[in-house]
């Protein structure tokens, strides 16, 4: 004599009762509706958790939705200065610890009058410039950041909105541009365009190939450019650092010579390279320093090849005599690029502390998200919820009638020596096994129900890794709880029946 | 097992008290075979539920009086004891849940008037189940339960039970409730809707058990046997002594003997 026996004649017996004729009326139905259950709640938690990480990884590989900017016009922004970018650091560093958290770029703006296709005029508009290997050109246009010889103008669409062409239109190829009233016409070819919601300030973007050449031509600079980075990132390239460093050593060697024979871009001059406690060494370039040559063209395939020679303002030979350090120059434009969307509310308020006014309709965008996130994942938890508690209602009232059918059986055990233990570990292998048989229609209806959202909602292999993710977390999360909320529902229904006195069950059948 | 009742007296649920159960004073002694008579209604299934503890008291609200008597619910008054085969005396009102589950497995068998065997499982399965709740092994509980199918009923140990006739179902339970060789068995009119022929296959069956002639029962077994009939002359034939309970006289303990004068006298 063993308790495993008796163990084990319990389970049998358990198993023998659900497979009863009259117990399949009741169990089959039950079981249908477990599954039902399962699967409906499997679906709907999984799409409440999944659908917000879908915006955001929608979100997330959009190429400027992790950027704020700053210092634009029409936010009326304090002017970017070194030392208040220095105190934007700082700032930054508090909520954003870490050197790969947040970047920060700043622009001087292009300003370039467009032709529209159908008008004379020539609206003013204001870009920036975009360079090879540039990190907006790699998050903006990866396959124009790794191709220098690209050139010409990325444009946007509400540029091209602005100049009258349609949005069914393909857009033009290239687009006309006086760089000031007095500058004759030229032809920019634009080599992308692009639809994403750029600050108003920034237009459209001209390639560095293409803007070289625009000022190479002799056109008027509407502004001053200056790119700083961070050494050892993206920018400068090795190449650029040993063409600086050539030019430097020549132009010092050269110093009170009227000509000098240069081997870089021409309006290129070089003359700050600064280290910086944390900002790492900067560079900074001031191209009105040197008069252009009228007559300089860039060859297509030799835009760093050229060797020509062209006459030096000798009065610009000395450096202190009219130098003037772009450094302490205000920057027009500033990005803060962060390398998680969640921490743009903190970029955010930082740019607030460091004084500037940061467009925060990327942080909108991501507040939005977190708002429906909420909402979703609130009312999933919720219908999920109430779901559960009506199958565990149901269930329980099941048990209840059937019990009350079984009394006088229940009676007969407890009378040949069952104690309530062992009747309610009867129970409880009926609700394991109702539990098993529904949870496997449940994953198969939530495996179909995922599968149809995987083709409708989805638009890459990402997003439905996101959703099976999301799924299998889900789905055994339900499959846990639904196991404890079953067990619970038919210990519950059949509490009254497990108590009842023998005699009573046998005395009333 | 012997059991002593005390003054016990029984209520309804409504209040009234059970009629033949008003200051109930006996000794059952181990090993008798007790018949209880008396008029439908007058409490004779009442009292064999009490005994064998299908009654379930109220643990929780158990109380002891002024007198030391066990008052369970305010329903069931008196004291009930029983005297184990180790001599050891309890009292009913101070058992455990547990305890009295421990007894209905082990100790006591009970037979009713419906056969309360269940449907979806075979003939012998039903008589083997308090084995297979002892912890029998499968074999050996099939095994058992198998020398009691005897007769008509040799070939039927798969059958299902609605595959037996009311006669055949009722000698089923009975063997059920004999099958772990308790030392008590309750038959609450087991034969009451059987033929003659059933009655007495049934009646058979019982005094074997009685008299230890099954090969797996313990040789020096004094089992206690309490039967409610109707019928004096099977009380007269089979019963040691006859417990006669009454809507308005007190219940009598009379010896079998004296019923076969009465039943012949009636008759």
């Amino acid at each position: 004599m063993s308790a495993r026996e008796t163990k084990l004649f319990l389970k049998w017996y358990a198993q023998q009762d659900l497979n009863a004729l009259t117990a399949r009326e009741v169990t089959q139905p039950l079981i249908h509706s477990v599954g039902l259950t399962t699967a409906i709640v499997i679906v709907l938690l999984t799409l409440a958790l999944a659908l917000p990480m879908l915006q955001k990884s929608r979100l997330a590989v959009s190429p400027l939705a992790q950027s704020l900017w700053i210092g634009q016009p029409e936010i009326e922004s304090q002017e970017i200065t070194l030392d208040r970018i220095d105190r934007l650091h700082k700032e930054l560093a508090k909520p954003l610890p870490g050197i790969d958290r947040y970047q920060i770029r700043r622009f001087h703006l292009l300003t370039l009058r467009f032709a529209s296709a159908n008008s004379v005029d020539y609206p003013l508009m204001r870009g920036g410039t975009i360079g090879v290997n540039d990190p907006l050109a790699r998050r903006m246009l990866p396959a124009l950041a790794w191709n220098p010889a690209d050139h010409g103008v990325v444009a946007t669409k509400s540029l091209l909105r602005a100049l009258g062409y349609s949005e069914d239109d393909n857009g033009p190829d290239s687009l006309l541009v006086r760089v000031s009233s007095n500058e004759p016409v030229m032809e920019l070819p634009i080599v992308a365009i692009v639809d994403i919601n750029l600050p108003d300030s920034m237009l459209f973007l001209v390639t560095e190939t293409e803007y070289e050449r625009i000022y190479a031509e002799g056109h008027e600079k509407a502004s001053a450019k200056a790119r700083t980075g961070m050494i050892g990132h993206d920018w400068p390239t090795q190449r650029e650092l040993m063409l600086d460093a050539d030019f430097i050593a020549k132009f010092q060697n050269q110093r009170g010579l009227t000509t000098v024979r240069r081997q870089l871009i021409p309006d290129r001059f070089v003359h700050v390279w600064e280290l910086e406690s944390n900002v790492s060494l900067r560079r900074s370039e001031w191209i009105e320093t040197v008069k252009m040559l009228r007559d300089w063209l860039i060859e297509k395939d030799e835009s760093y090849q050229a060797v020509d020679e062209f006459v030096l303002d000798t009065t610009l030979i000395d450096p202190e005599s009219r130098s003037i350090d772009l450094s302490t120059q205000p920057y027009r434009l500033g990005e803060i690029w962060v390398a998680d969307l969640d921490d743009l509310k903190d970029a955010s308020v930082a740019c607030r502390k460091a004084g500037y006014a940061a467009n925060e309709s990327a942080v909108q965008q991501v507040e939005d998200i977190q708002k429906s996130s909420k909402i979703f994942g609130i009312g999933g938890l919720v219908i999920g919820l109430s779901l559960l508690m009506n199958a565990s209602w149901g269930i329980k009232l099941i048990q209840e009638l059937r019990c009350k059918q079984k009394l006088a059986e229940i009676g007969m055990l407890k009378a040949i020596g069952m104690n309530k233990g062992e009747l309610a570990s009867v129970f409880a292998h009926q609700a394991t096994f109702i539990w098993r048989s529904g949870s496997k229609l449940g994953l198969l209806g939530s495996t179909i129900g995922l599968a149809i959202c995987c083709l409708l909602l989805t638009q890459s292999w990402a997003e439905v890794r996101i959703l099976i993710t999301c799924g299998l977390v889900i789905a055994a999360l339900t499959l846990v709880g639904s196991r404890w909320v079953i067990k619970f529902s038919i210990m519950k229904g059949t509490e009254n029946a497990r108590n009842v006195a023998p005699m009573d069950t046998m005395r009333t059948s | 097992m012997s059991f002593r009742l005390e003054n016990v007296n029984f209520r309804y649920q409504h209040g009234a008290v059970v009629p033949g159960l008003k200051k109930l004073d006996c000794q059952i002694e181990a090993g008798e075979v007790l018949a209880v008579l008396g008029p439908s209604g007058v409490g004779k299934t009442t009292l064999l539920m009490i005994l064998g503890l299908l009654w379930e008291p109220d643990f929780k609200n158990r109380t002891v009086g002024n007198n030391g008597v066990g008052h369970v619910n305010n329903r069931l008054m008196g004291c009930i004891e029983y005297t184990d085969r180790r001599g050891n005396k309890h009292v009913y009102h101070e058992l455990s849940a547990e305890r009295v589950a421990k007894i209905r497995r082990e100790e006591f068998g009970f037979a009713f008037q419906s056969s309360y065997l269940l449907p979806h499982i075979s003939c012998i399965e039903n008589v083997a189940m308090p084995l297979a709740l002892a912890g029998y092994r499968r074999e050996d509980r099939l095994d058992r339960a198998k020398t009691l199918f005897v007769g008509d009923l040799s070939d039927k140990t798969e059958h299902a039970f609605s595959e037996l006739s009311g006669g055949q179902r009722q000698r089923v339970a009975v063997m059920r409730a004999l099958v772990h060789d308790p030392q008590v068995v309750f038959a609450d009119e087991p034969f009451s809707q059987l033929d003659e022929r059933n009655k007495f296959a049934l009646l058979a069956t019982l005094m074997d058990w009685h008299r230890g002639s099954f090969r797996w029962q313990m040789p020096d077994n004094k089992r206690t046997l309490i039967l409610i009939c109707h019928d004096r002359k099977v009380a007269a034939k089979y019963a040691d002594r006859c417990l006669v309970l009454d809507e308005v006289d007190a219940p009598k303990l009379v010896p079998s003997d004296s019923l076969n004068a009465d039943s012949q006298g009636n008759d």
